[in-house]
């Protein structure tokens, strides 16, 4: 055991539009070839990415162009097929958490198997985060990209500064 | 032996002897070494009683030297406060421990209860049952519960810090003696991911005392690598002071780690999700049942050979073997190797092989086959060892210890927590494993793989009850032989049924050397084989785990997750006071004095206007063009009738016509609606939508997406709400004839910004809905403020709403609905009865039970001004004293601002027929006369909201 914190670095994700999609899940395929989204338990990549969130059901997502245009490319991409897209930039809170002490800290906190090969680059997943429903995608880059609704960011924020401060190895 | 440890012998056993531990017991100070548990250092230091009988405060020592001990449990603080329970036989040794015996008064040697063994004859199994009759169990209450439990709790604050931990594994072993650390061998070698979990402190199990050969090599050696090479996997975690405690459906185990190496202690509990189990936990030996095998002294065979061996402690000076089977002369011959004296050893079985006996007697030790184990003799401690021999002529041997073996019973609880089924086998007199759902293996002596049959030839457990002395089964609740007796003849002949009529196994050890003999016991008692008796059922947890890693760091601000509102820091900035709804952090009132701003919100609302945060309600948006027929089936109002632009009441009912939610239906298109849920109740609605779509109507075409988060609603309510409201740029005209009640709105602000208005009241006052997306939360409520200043517009919070609504007698689902309520209970019968089409619940409702006459059923009610607040949970009774009787209870209650006097809610039986009857309010001693009048106190006609 050591008393010192854990190596966590923890940035807030801000000014990213996000657009909850839903299709009938049997037109999930379809939805899926018009706007390319990710494929089942992945996240894909690109300047207008997507996170897989269950059958017939993604999050849109972009750091460069707006929920407007997100929600154009639906429209424009999916015309006869019904679905539902809604801006939800304002109800989802992100942040991405890196380091060495990641998978620690997020073992602390969730059931999900979070070793190497199970969890890997662009694996999307969602589960329950310290009891808070969360959405975790690793970056492609590094690191988790972790989204939860907006309500529960502070208290999510003070759990894992607590669980950050001390250390049980 | 040493003179400040007057049991320990002068070399030998794996403890440091150059790092003395200094500790106390009851307060005296004594001297053990690192690497001793409690357990061996105070065998070494000559306590014999450490503990008293639960029941009857017998004298009792330490039993064994694993977690099966029943006898010493003990409180002991290791730096973290006194914690009960705690089993000697497991706790390190460590500076400054302090420990002590617990249910004894005034002290350990001498206990004032044990006036209730003197009095034995009159506490039976099972004398509670038949006791206490008369006058009544209360008079006897407060003396029962304070003789029970044992322990203290600790008091303060814990500064032992507890954390969850999940992990994953390929294979996780649980014990690392042989048997479990080749199986880690394997897997690790093969590249699995592996966890080894290991409750004691040191791996390697019984080769920790009981060498042997392996592979051709010394089992010290042997071990060594073993521990070395994996130690140097990267695939693989070795977990120290880890027990097992719990094995659940899909391989989900809990490791309960015990951190204490240095620093504050903490404990984990670790969720281990593993694809394949090897349990290697090993076997525990049973105890002999003869007349007084409780006394200190008289310890299990295998747990002496341990102490000697491994912690170089000898737990007489004079031990006497009394056994049942070959594996046991292993430990008696051990324990003769390693200085111990033992004078004799008593066999029940007169074919005792003949390389042991002569291995015996060459060790000097006089061996009586053929024999029956009768009594031992002492008081505080063993004195002597009567038995019968093979002659049938009492005989005696003078000891100071006896070393007792019942035979070995494999560690089967957490197979058995898996769902494994065990089968008895007669060659071993015990259970064994014998088929398991789960991906599970058991290895070594847990699989009943401690000896060849030929070489542990164990003779069939058997005790016949005397009424010549006690012969205990269970030590840890004090059940005797003469108790499973009185249990059959009363026919409690089920095990399950003598368990629960005796208390055998009951207790903290969950009946790990006990069980075995219990059943054993009852099988002879109703001429049936130990098999067909059966086990109990094995549960979690397998050792006690504390309450404070089973919370783990779910307590204070982190006991459970709170939500904040989009506006929160402005609503504090503002004299909010919050208070807890649901799951959200809400401003409960703004300002000082609860019950003041309570009162001067409600008046702001009603004769000016006010700004109330209504953000949590929930929101869920159906899409599609079976969107209204689905709702049709999920409201017990029609919802398809509502046209574009509208807004509806609706209620939700679940497939027992119980009402568990309400709200307002918002239909923003022909194919598009927006449900408004309870905000405690969103997110379980949105689960309960999917779930009626994707397994009851997938067919229908359909989306369901909740944005409750997305949208900050601020709600203007009161005769000037307009008047504000008109202020705020891009919102269309408000007036009633082109903006109706029950009506909606969506369109842009003229800074761009999406808002969505909705003309719908919970106050009765008129009252818009304006939401806007939640990082513009702030800045609306900031405008509105600022627009309603000139109206001398007000803040107010939950509390003046839920007056409000209690005035207006609208429904707070939750709180005066429970889980018997129906829609017919609330006064919507004509509404259901108007329904034309199926829905959730329909089918319910018409139960005979759900339309009798005499239902609870809501009410308004109210009491003479001045009469004080009714308050919500008191009953509406009818007749006195023990006549008395609840008809119903109070579910909602204020002192109305507005009326002046105390109203409220309740459900009272055939409440709709007694409306103008005086009735009494009975709440915790005080009774208040109120009237049953209509539920709706205030604008009965709704004009104020309409107009």
């Amino acid at each position: 055991m050591t008393d010192s914190g854990l190596s966590v670095r923890i940035t807030r994700i801000t000014g990213r539009a996000i657009v909850a999609l839903k299709v009938m899940p049997d037109d999930g395929d379809r939805a899926r070839e018009a706007l390319m989204l990710a494929a089942p338990l992945r996240r894909s990549s690109g300047d207008r990415f997507s996170l897989w969130m269950g059958p017939g059901h993604w999050l849109l997502m972009s750091d460069k162009a707006g929920a407007a245009e997100l929600l154009g490319d639906c429209r424009h991409a999916l015309g006869g097929l019904l679905h539902h897209a809604l801006d939800v930039s304002d109800g989802l809170a992100g942040m991405h958490l890196s380091g060495a002490d990641s998978n620690e800290l997020l073992a602390r906190a969730t059931g999900i198997d979070l070793r190497a090969g199970r969890l890997g680059p662009s694996s999307c997943v969602r589960t329950r985060l310290a009891r808070i429903p969360a959405t975790i995608a690793v970056s492609v880059a590094g690191g988790y990209e972790i989204w939860i609704d907006r309500s529960y960011r502070a208290w999510f924020l003070d759990w894992l500064r607590a669980a950050c401060g001390e250390a049980l190895q | 032996m040493t003179q400040r440890q007057p049991f320990r012998a002068p070399s030998g056993g794996r403890i440091d002897r150059g790092t003395p531990l200094g500790f106390t017991f009851n307060g005296k100070p004594l001297e053990g070494y690192a690497g001793d548990t409690l357990a061996s250092a105070l065998l070494a230091n000559g306590v014999r009683i450490v503990g008293r009988g639960f029941k009857f405060h017998r004298p009792r020592g330490v039993l064994s030297a694993g977690a099966e001990e029943p006898n010493a449990l003990v409180g002991a603080d290791t730096g973290g406060g006194m914690v009960p329970l705690v089993r000697a036989t497991l706790l390190p040794l460590s500076e400054g421990l302090r420990a002590e015996s617990q249910n004894a008064f005034p002290s350990v040697t001498f206990d004032a209860g044990r006036v209730l063994d003197l009095t034995r004859a009159l506490w039976p199994a099972g004398f509670y049952n038949k006791a206490f009759k008369w006058p009544g169990w209360r008079v006897f209450e407060g003396a029962v519960r304070h003789a029970a439990g044992l322990g203290r709790l600790p008091r303060g604050a814990d500064p032992v810090r507890y954390r969850h931990r999940n992990t994953h594994c390929d294979v996780l072993v649980v014990g690392s003696g042989p048997a479990g650390l080749g199986a880690a061998l394997e897997a690790a070698r093969r590249g699995d991911d592996v966890i080894v979990a290991e409750q004691d402190s040191a791996y390697g199990g019984s080769l920790l005392y009981d060498p042997m050969t392996i592979t051709g090599e010394a089992s010290d050696d042997w071990l060594a690598a073993a521990i070395a090479e994996l130690s140097g996997c990267s695939n693989v975690r070795l977990v120290r002071h880890g027990t097992v405690a719990g094995y659940y459906d899909h391989n989900v185990l809990t490791l309960h780690e015990r951190v204490t190496d240095g620093g504050t202690p903490a404990e984990i509990l670790w969720k281990v999700r593993a694809r394949h189990v090897v349990l290697a936990t090993g076997a525990i030996e049973q105890p002999l049942m003869f007349v007084n095998n409780d006394l200190p002294g008289i310890m299990l065979a295998g747990a002496m050979h341990r102490y000697a061996a491994q912690y170089g402690v000898h737990c007489g000076r004079r031990v006497a073997g009394v056994v049942n089977n070959d594996v046991a002369w292993r430990s008696l011959l051990a324990l003769s190797d390693c200085g111990v004296g033992v004078p004799a050893v008593v066999d029940v079985r007169a074919n005792v092989r003949r390389a042991l006996r002569d291995a015996a007697e060459a060790r000097g030790i006089a061996v009586h086959t053929g024999a029956t184990p009768w009594r031992a003799r002492g008081g505080r401690g063993v004195k002597a060892f009567h038995y019968h021999g093979s002659d049938g002529r009492m005989a005696q041997i003078r000891c100071d210890a006896i070393a007792m073996s019942g035979g070995l019973n494999p560690t089967v609880h957490l197979y058995s927590q898996a769902g494994g089924k065990l089968r008895y086998d007669d060659d071993l007199a015990c259970f064994l494993p014998h088929a398991c759902r789960q991906d599970v293996t058991v290895a070594g002596a847990a699989a009943g793989r401690f000896a060849t049959p030929a070489e542990y030839n164990i003779a069939q457990r058997d005790c016949a009850p005397t009424k010549k002395g006690a012969q205990w089964v269970d030590f840890q609740h004090d059940v005797t032989v003469a108790d499973i007796e009185l249990a059959a003849r009363e026919n409690y002949v089920s095990v399950e049924h003598m368990k629960r009529y005796t208390t055998a196994g009951m207790s903290v050890d969950q009946g790990k050397t006990s069980n075995l003999n219990a059943l054993t016991v009852l099988a002879r008692l109703t001429h049936r084989l130990p098999g067909d008796v059966g086990t109990t059922t094995f549960r979690p947890n397998y050792m006690p785990v504390t309450l404070g890693a089973i919370a783990g760091d779910r307590h204070g601000e982190f006991y459970a997750p709170a939500r904040q509102l989009p506006a929160s820091e402005w609503h504090g900035a503002n004299g909010a006071v919050f208070d807890d709804y649901g799951s959200w952090s809400r401003p409960a009132y703004y300002g000082d004095g609860r019950e003041a701003a309570i009162e001067r919100e409600v008046r702001i609302v009603r004769s000016g206007v006010g700004l109330f945060d209504g953000s949590p309600l929930g929101k869920i948006e159906i899409k599609g063009p079976d969107a209204a027929t689905f709702l049709d089936r999920i409201y017990a109002n029609t919802v398809s009738t509502l046209a574009p632009g509208k807004v509806r009441y609706g209620l939700m009912l679940n497939e027992n016509g119980i009402v568990i939610d309400d709200g307002v239906i918002v239909r923003l298109a022909d194919d598009c609606f927006l449900l408004n849920t309870t905000a405690g109740g969103a997110d379980r609605i949105a689960a309960w939508l999917d779930e009626w779509h994707q397994c009851e109507w997938p067919d229908s075409k359909l989306v369901i997406v909740p944005v409750t988060s997305q949208w900050a609603v601020a709600t203007v309510a009161g005769p000037r709400a307009r008047a504000v409201l008109a202020g705020f740029g891009g919102l269309a005209d408000l007036e009633t004839a082109d903006f109706p009640h029950m009506s909606v709105r969506a369109g842009t602000l003229d800074d761009g910004v999406p808002y969505r208005l909705q003309r719908v009241s919970f106050s009765g006052e008129l009252s818009y809905e304006l939401s806007v997306p939640a990082n513009r939360a702030t800045a609306t409520f900031e405008r509105l403020f600022a627009l309603g200043e000139p109206h001398g517009l007000g803040l107010f919070g939950v509390e003046a709403l839920l007056v409000l609504r209690t005035e207006k007698g609208y429904l707070h689902v939750g709180a005066d609905t429970d889980g018997t309520t129906t829609p017919l209970d609330l006064g919507f019968g004509r509404m259901i009865a108007n329904r034309t089409t199926d829905f959730v619940g329909a089918r319910s409702l018409r139960r005979p039970a759900d339309r009798r006459p005499d239902r609870r059923q809501l009410v308004g009610f109210e009491a003479a001004p001045g009469a004080g607040l009714v308050r919500a949970g008191a009953h509406f009774v009818t007749g006195a004293g023990a006549a008395r009787r609840s008809e119903g209870f109070v579910t909602s209650a204020c002192i109305s601002p507005t009326l002046g006097r105390p109203i409220g809610l309740g459900l009272l039986e055939r409440g709709f027929e007694r409306r103008g009857e005086d009735v009494v309010a009975f709440d915790d001693g005080n009774v208040t006369p109120v009237r049953i009048v209509d539920a709706c106190f205030y604008d009965a006609d709704g004009s104020r909201m309409r107009d």
